[in-house]
């Protein structure tokens, strides 16, 4: 590891390891061995400055404060490796991605199609490799590009849906292998609302990132600016002032909190119990408001920066504040009782889209969607952050894995949520919001890595910078690691559960598909 | 008959089907408020349909991704005569922020005739009702509802 190196904003460096691509699998095994816990991969091209390709792999081990990339170079000609897939699940979309975006080919995975790009997108065309403007259109290619995985057999019937849904959701398209209403295998085809956003912010200065990031995903901005600007700050070694960082706190739990009234309220919905959808949608909504005026923006755009947060909270808006989150949260206290204790409810959510623990860790669940299946992790507790370290939350767990479990334990974070943002609105600290960039942090160099747990799970933006501006930038998403669980857990569902079970793990798709 | 144009069918009911051509979310969260309890758009004669089939509005949000843009135009050719198009957020309008790039597009009236447009990012559901219900009002005699603001 280089001096010139950053630090992350705990105060511990990364720690970069080389490895041989050959070398890699056995790297990441023994990693695995000792508790490490994948975070994101990013793929890079050096060829412009003499290089072949870059391919990072970055851990958490429990022991250490930092976190460790492993680093495999790979050559201009022949960028291939052994896929990581076999030993580590969890990356098996990472590599398709990489596959599609650089060209990078990881040899032997077991489901090497086209994963982000376009069904028309022509072959061997790379848009994240630098020799490739942002702007390119290129025509139509012959053949489309994917196609979706059925299951076999006699009286199997294919039913595709999307990607333009009945509601207002957003577009996906899901391939159905269906017996009767059973359903026997789920193929997705995401990654519709692909925008490039990751192309789009090379070339920038770090500090005129604010508006393209924000918007990867409006459920989840405040998470994407929160951890665009860890990765700058730890770059430059820029201090928060103690304010800033109780305020960038309270939006954070703000944001999880709005989000989980959203999925408390789309489960009934999902079921048919009308009077509590529209009762948490009611919440969500006071919610909403509630953000809009104290904050500025109803879904946080435009908040925090780095330095600190925009806005100042004023003394008179905090009580106000304490006293409307206090009525929401007796609110949201009954309707739990309404509707965990409703038998008709609940009996439709048992035994409904079950993910096994066993499942959830070795796909690399993350969030909600983990804890529900008994996986107890929580970025929060696990790698404390921002006000997180001295306000510790409870990470609670579900053990049943079903849509039941994941309801439970959303109204038991909601409340866990609730407490924390009372004590950090009662705690907040004078002084100054936001503080100004150290000296020359305008040509700051080098890569940071910001990592937040987000209403769904852990969102880890890898933003490496040259001369001030932005190299490569990737979004790893809590959706993004959470989809794929999913297609386990609805087949031997019945078709008419799959709304109801998909609503439960509630994943963005625009965060995902970036 | 359903061939007398907007003006005279969009008088007491409009029906809406939405996509979603590469939007942040924060559109689709303000569109589906309108039609819950606080909102509740549904007593205006306003509604979000499940199928292009009934509706007599679509409503486009998303800068228009190259993989969204045919099932856009399947959807929108599905939508019977005469039809409507709103676009709904600065992306729509081409105010998006990945803009041009290799996998958006330039909003959607670089692929669809657009009728009326509502800013915003995203619009509040007060204000995507308030245009809404002025379409069916109706434009006047010569003018698109898009001309009248
Ligand atoms: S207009 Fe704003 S809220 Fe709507 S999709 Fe675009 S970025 Fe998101």
């Amino acid at each position: 590891m280089s001096a010139a190196e950053p630090w992350s904003q705990s105060g511990a460096p990364l720690t970069i390891r080389e490895a041989d691509a050959g070398e890699l699998a056995g790297a990441v095994t023994a990693a695995l061995a000792v508790g490490a816990r994948y975070l994101t991969a990013a793929a890079a091209d050096e060829r412009a400055v003499g290089g072949g390709f870059r391919l990072d792999h970055v851990f958490r081990f429990p022991d250490r404060p930092g976190l460790d990339v492993l680093r495999v170079r790979l050559p201009a000609d022949r960028p291939e490796y052994p896929s990581l897939t076999p030993v580590l699940p969890a990356v098996h979309w990472d590599e398709r991605e990489a596959q599609d975006l650089f060209g990078i080919t990881p040899l032997g995975h077991p489901d090497p199609r086209r994963l982000v790009l376009p069904d028309d997108w022509p072959a061997g065309l790379h848009p994240l490799r630098k020799d490739v403007p942002w702007n390119v259109h290129p025509p139509c290619a012959a053949e489309p590009g994917w196609a979706p995985r059925l299951a076999g057999g006699e009286g199997v019937v294919f039913m595709p849906v999307g990607p333009v849904h009945a509601g207002i959701i957003e577009s996906g398209h899901f391939a159905f292998s269906l017996m009767g209403e059973t359903i026997l295998h789920l193929d997705v085809r995401l990654f519709q609302k692909h925008r490039g956003v990751e192309k789009i912010l090379e070339g920038r200065p770090w500090a005129d990132a604010g508006d393209a990031v924000e918007r990867t995903c409006a459920a989840c901005s405040a998470s994407h600016q929160a951890a665009w600007c860890e990765a700058v700050e730890q770059l430059v070694d820029w201090e928060l002032p103690a304010r800033g960082v109780y305020l960038r706190t309270i939006l954070l739990e703000c944001e999880r909190l709005y989000n989980h009234l959203n999925d408390i309220a789309a489960i009934p919905a999902g079921t048919g119990f009308a009077v509590a959808a529209m009762e948490g949608s009611v919440l969500k909504e006071q919610m909403l408001r509630l953000q809009g005026a104290a904050f500025g923006h109803r879904y946080l755009f435009g908040t925090i920066r780095p330095g600190g947060v925009v806005r100042d909270l004023p003394t008179d808006d905090i009580a106000e504040l304490r006293r409307r989150l206090a009525r929401l949260r007796v609110r949201l206290g009954r309707l739990a009782q309404r509707m965990l204790r409703h038998p008709g409810f609940v009996d439709r959510l048992q035994g409904a889209g079950v993910l096994s623990r066993r499942t959830a860790l070795d796909l690399g669940a993350v969030g909600p969607s983990a804890r529900a299946s008994a996986v107890a992790q929580d970025l929060r507790v696990d790698r404390p952050y921002l006000a997180y370290r001295a306000f510790a939350p409870m990470v609670v767990t579900e053990q049943a894995g079903d849509v039941g479990a994941r309801l439970r334990l959303r109204f038991r974070e909601a409340e866990v949520s609730f407490e924390l943002l009372d004590r950090l609105l009662h705690g907040l600290p004078p002084g100054p919001c936001r503080r100004e960039a150290p000296g020359g942090a305008e040509r700051a160099e080098g890569l940071g890595i910001g990592c937040n747990e987000s209403p769904r799970g852990a969102n880890v933006h890898y933003v490496q910078l040259r001369a001030g501006r932005i190299e490569r930038y990737r979004i790893r998403t809590a959706s993004f690691a959470n989809w794929p669980l999913l297609m386990e857990a609805v087949p031997g569902n019945l078709i008419g559960d799959f709304p109801l079970i998909n609503k439960s793990f509630e994943l963005c798709y625009a965060c995902c598909d970036r | 008959m359903r061939n007398d144009g907007p003006r005279n069918i969009l008088r007491r009911s409009l029906q809406v089907r939405h996509v979603d051509a590469g939007s942040c979310n924060g559109c689709e969260s303000e569109l589906a408020a309108i039609t819950g309890p606080v909102y509740d758009a549904q007593r205006y004669g306003l509604d979000i349909v499940a199928s292009p089939r009934h509706a007599d509005v679509l409503t486009v949000s998303g800068p228009v991704t190259r993989q969204m843009a045919e099932a856009l135009g399947r959807t929108h050719a599905a939508v019977g005569q005469p039809r409507l198009v709103v676009s709904v957020g600065d992306c729509a309008a081409g105010r998006c922020p990945f803009r041009g790039s290799y996998a958006a597009g330039e909003g959607v009236a670089a692929v669809l005739p657009v009728d009326a447009h509502i800013p915003g990012c995203p619009p509040a559901p007060a204000e995507i009702v308030q245009h809404l219900r002025a379409l069916m009002r109706g434009p006047g005699p010569g003018q698109t509802a898009g001309q009248r603001g």
